[in-house]
């Protein structure tokens, strides 16, 4: 039976995991392209992800302060695939970062049963595909 | 749906996990599983490219940031597969404990079967090395 909302653990914000936090010593037009399918890949190794940018606006302050806003937001949640996983979006005011080889404005924030909150720069496109009601 | 978990060194925290054995393209995202070893390597699984059925799962295991990977991400279409992966690899990632050798002036990893020597008296040893041990 999948857990109801009432059994996800309060929501806090996990520092340990720095996969997609921004870049420090590289150009940002270089991030943006090595999160292309086609492009370079810069120290990247591996499939390209999602990065948080330009370093060193985006911190990781602001990168917790957008994530845990998303998640407290009822609306902006997606619908639910994953039983233990809730999924939220947000659009920022400005460019937080790039995904398939292009800065993005947007949010995609996913909160564990466990109360693990992380998140990731993302496309509206991919947004809308997933559920989002603009 | 269900959740599949790898075992891990003892010690070890995972972050999250949304690791299910699914035929539903839409669960498989990115950001799937991240545990943390004792020794502060991360590692991480992913599906790319997202929610296509013909992607692949990708392993990474890397210390600090995502670029300074230990080695070559693995990629697998089996979710078994990342399981015995995950489970294989991660504990040759898990170090013996750090000490502080007799001169004090270099940091070295020894198992405690091979001190010989009386821990370092320098004030940087005291703080580093753990209570001594008579063998």
């Amino acid at each position: 039976v999948p857990p109801t909302d009432e059994e996800w653990a309060a929501p806090y914000w996990e520092r340990n995991y720095p996969k997609h936090r921004p870049v420090a010593n590289i150009l940002w037009e270089q991030v943006v392209e090595s999160t292309g399918h086609q492009g370079k890949r810069g120290r990247q190794r591996g499939k390209p992800i999602a990065k948080y940018g330009p370093h060193p606006r985006i911190t990781l302050a602001l990168i917790e302060q957008m994530e845990m806003a998303a998640v407290r937001i009822p609306e902006r949640e997606l619908p639910r695939v994953h039983p233990t996983v809730r999924a939220f979006w947000s659009e920022q005011g400005e460019v937080i970062g790039a995904i398939a080889g292009e800065e993005t404005k947007y949010i995609y924030v996913e909160w564990d049963l466990c109360g693990a909150v992380h998140g990731r720069p993302m496309t509206k496109q991919e947004l809308i595909s997933r559920g989002m009601q603009a | 749906m269900n959740m599949v978990t790898p075992k891990l060194p003892a010690g070890s925290r995972v972050l999250f996990n949304a690791l299910y054995k699914t035929s539903d393209s839409r669960s498989l995202t990115d950001d799937l599983f991240a545990a943390i070893l004792p020794d502060g390597v991360h590692v991480s699984v992913g599906w790319f490219p997202e929610l296509d059925p013909s992607g692949e799962y990708e392993i990474c295991f890397y210390r600090g940031d995502y670029e300074h990977q230990l080695i070559d991400p693995i990629a697998t279409r089996n979710l078994e597969e990342v399981v015995r992966i995950i489970e294989e690899r991660s504990p040759g990632f898990v170090q013996t404990p750090r000490f502080v050798s007799e001169s004090g002036s270099k940091s070295t990893c020894l198992s405690p079967p091979e001190l010989s020597t009386p821990w370092s008296s320098s004030a940087f040893g005291m703080l580093l090395a753990p209570a001594p041990v008579h063998i």
